[in-house]
């Protein structure tokens, strides 16, 4: 429970190791006012905006905080609101408050103990042999994965990956009807530049094979310049981050999605990129190249 | 008379006819013509806008499939082979120069004659060749790197002359040439065929209806509507 001279109001009280928590859930970025907790720290608190509002606190005002210790008795400690953070989600934003760990600590008198260790995998693939590891050498019923801990989380990645495709098969197709069009046009431009080729005697094998090699090269000058825009884009994203703040705060926030997005593709994402747009491009080239070789070349020369 | 013109026809068309179904009427532009072009020939073949002048060049060249009748050429039915056979056969037989766009905006005057050798998978030496010879007959030696816009029409056509020569044809078929010419350029085209005509025994049929380019014909046919009107020989040559 926290209260100020006013009010008081249930909440949940983390004790953090500052340097640490910043590496792993970055909520020093989130400071709305004042500032975010240092490891040097003795009994300051950071709570949440909303929070502020109903206890009617601002910056350098003192909190008690009640709560029972683990000998259920009552215990409480003075803390000074040295910040006040504004999360991207919503509905913790009263229901959280940091504390430095080792205050907490010895508050509760429980030495040097912690209740969660939070671990950050490089690559999502290993959550599901990690957790059943730690669950086999460790904590039986304790370890939990983000995707048990927030299913709805997880499934709206899932629901997303599923909207990757039908994105990409809509890309592939503007793809197609790109490659078909430009192909086509330049088909259609040189008809009679064709008409003659295969009135000289160029025969259809090799207007065929020509057209093929000139959509070819089109995509093979087009592919490394499009894998390096993208390269570059997600590089810089990746670096400084996507902001959707004015876009979708509001929805972001009460779904509990940070506002920043911070992009990566892996390089077999980008090699099956490449082939499959290979293929694609490929095949819509058929079809300019098996229109040029119905021109009929009589036609063709005699277009003036 | 040219010694070398042998009597062996090089060209024989029988009962040629041409029908297009056109927007409902159906068009004779080619009636039973029966032709023969020996070996050597110069022949110019003239008629009003309409009289099937094209179209007869079209169909000896094998370019268009003739409603009936037939094209012998070296006494090959040109029209029994196959898509890619006549296709061939047209590149190793058939010289052509069209009354526009004969050359490729994107390949040097020296590519461009170069292109047809290529196809016949000549080798680098013999097409070379083949090149300097030819740019030195249409006198275009200082053009060999130079690109069709660069090059006057009078130019482009010889350059277009030289291309339909360089594959060794049986006859050249030129359908207006020098219609896109002044009379100083139509007149040296014209001198540049005739020389190829009297040095190489080169044969050549063009479609005109420019008098002056008639007037150097040694052989004349005249269509009227399909129809073959008047074939003569003139023995005086007017030069300009
Ligand atoms: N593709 C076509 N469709 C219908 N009619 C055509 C076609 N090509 C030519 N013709 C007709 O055939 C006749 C002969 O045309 P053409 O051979 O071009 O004559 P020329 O070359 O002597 O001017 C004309 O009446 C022309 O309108
Ligand atoms: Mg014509």
């Amino acid at each position: 429970m926290i209260g100020s001279a006013n009010k008081s109001q249930g909440t949940r009280i983390l004790g953090i190791v500052p340097s640490e928590e910043y590496e792993l859930t970055k909520i020093n970025d989130l400071i709305a006012d004042g500032r975010p907790l240092k490891d040097t720290d003795k009994n300051k608190i950071v709570i949440g905006q909303s929070l502020v509002k109903k206890l009617k606190l601002k910056l350098r005002s003192k909190v008690v905080l009640t709560f029972a210790d683990a000998n259920h008795e009552i215990i409480s400690g003075a803390f000074k609101v040295v910040g006040i953070f504004q999360s991207y989600n919503s509905n913790i934003e009263d229901k959280i408050c940091y504390v430095i760990k080792k205050d907490l600590n010895e508050l509760l008198s429980i030495g040097n103990n912690s209740h969660q260790l939070a671990i950050l995998l490089y690559n999502n693939d290993d959550l599901n042999s990690l957790s059943q590891q730690l669950k086999q050498t460790y904590y039986e019923n304790q370890t939990e994965t983000w995707e048990e801990i927030s299913p709805e989380l997880s499934m709206m990645v899932n629901s997303m990956d599923q909207y990757m495709v039908i994105f990409l098969i809509i890309i592939l197709l503007a793809l197609c009807f790109g490659i078909i069009n430009t192909m086509l046009m330049s088909v259609l431009e040189r008809i009679k530049e064709i008409g003659m080729l295969m009135s000289i005697g160029m025969n259809k094998t090799k207007v065929f094979i020509l057209i093929m090699i000139e959509t070819i090269l089109i995509i093979g000058l087009a592919i490394p310049f499009g894998v390096l825009l993208a390269f570059l884009t997600i590089s810089y994203f990746n670096t400084y981050g996507l902001d959707l703040t004015n876009m979708a705060n509001e929805t972001f926030r009460e779904m509990g999605f940070q506002t920043i997005i911070y992009p990566t593709l892996s390089y077999t994402y980008y090699l099956r990129i490449i082939f499959i747009v290979a293929i694609v491009s490929f095949l819509a080239s058929l079809y300019p190249a098996y229109t040029a070789i119905r021109l009929n070349p009589v036609e063709a020369i005699r277009k003036n | 008379m040219n010694s070398k013109t042998i009597t062996r026809p090089v060209i024989r068309t029988k009962s040629l006819t041409k029908i297009y179904n056109g927007k409902g009427i159906p068009v004779k532009a080619i009636d039973n013509v029966d032709l023969e072009i020996k070996k050597g020939e110069f022949t110019a073949l003239v008629g009003p806008s309409g009289s099937g002048k094209t179209t007869l060049l079209n169909m000896i060249g094998g370019l268009d499939q003739p409603t009936s009748g037939q094209v012998f050429i070296d006494e090959q039915d040109i029209y029994k082979l196959n898509n890619n056979e006549i296709i061939d056969f047209r590149l190793n037989n058939i010289g052509f120069v069209f009354q526009h766009f004969n050359l490729l905006p994107v390949l040097t005057a020296k590519e461009n004659v170069e292109f047809v050798m290529l196809l016949q998978k000549k080798s680098k030496n013999e097409r070379n060749k083949i090149v300097e010879w030819l740019f030195e007959e249409v006198g275009l030696t200082e053009k060999l790197n130079v690109r069709p816009n660069k090059l006057s029409g009078g130019q482009q056509q010889r350059v277009a002359v030289a291309r339909a020569i360089a594959s060794r044809p049986q006859f050249v078929l030129a359908d207006e040439p020098t219609a896109n010419l002044d009379s100083q350029s139509a007149a040296d085209l014209l001198d540049l065929m005739t020389k190829l005509n009297k040095e190489e025994n080169m044969t050549f049929i063009f479609s005109t209806h420019d008098q002056r380019v008639i007037d150097r014909a040694r052989r004349i046919i005249t269509l009227v509507d399909g129809k073959i009107y008047s074939d003569i020989l003139q023995n005086t040559i007017k030069a300009y």
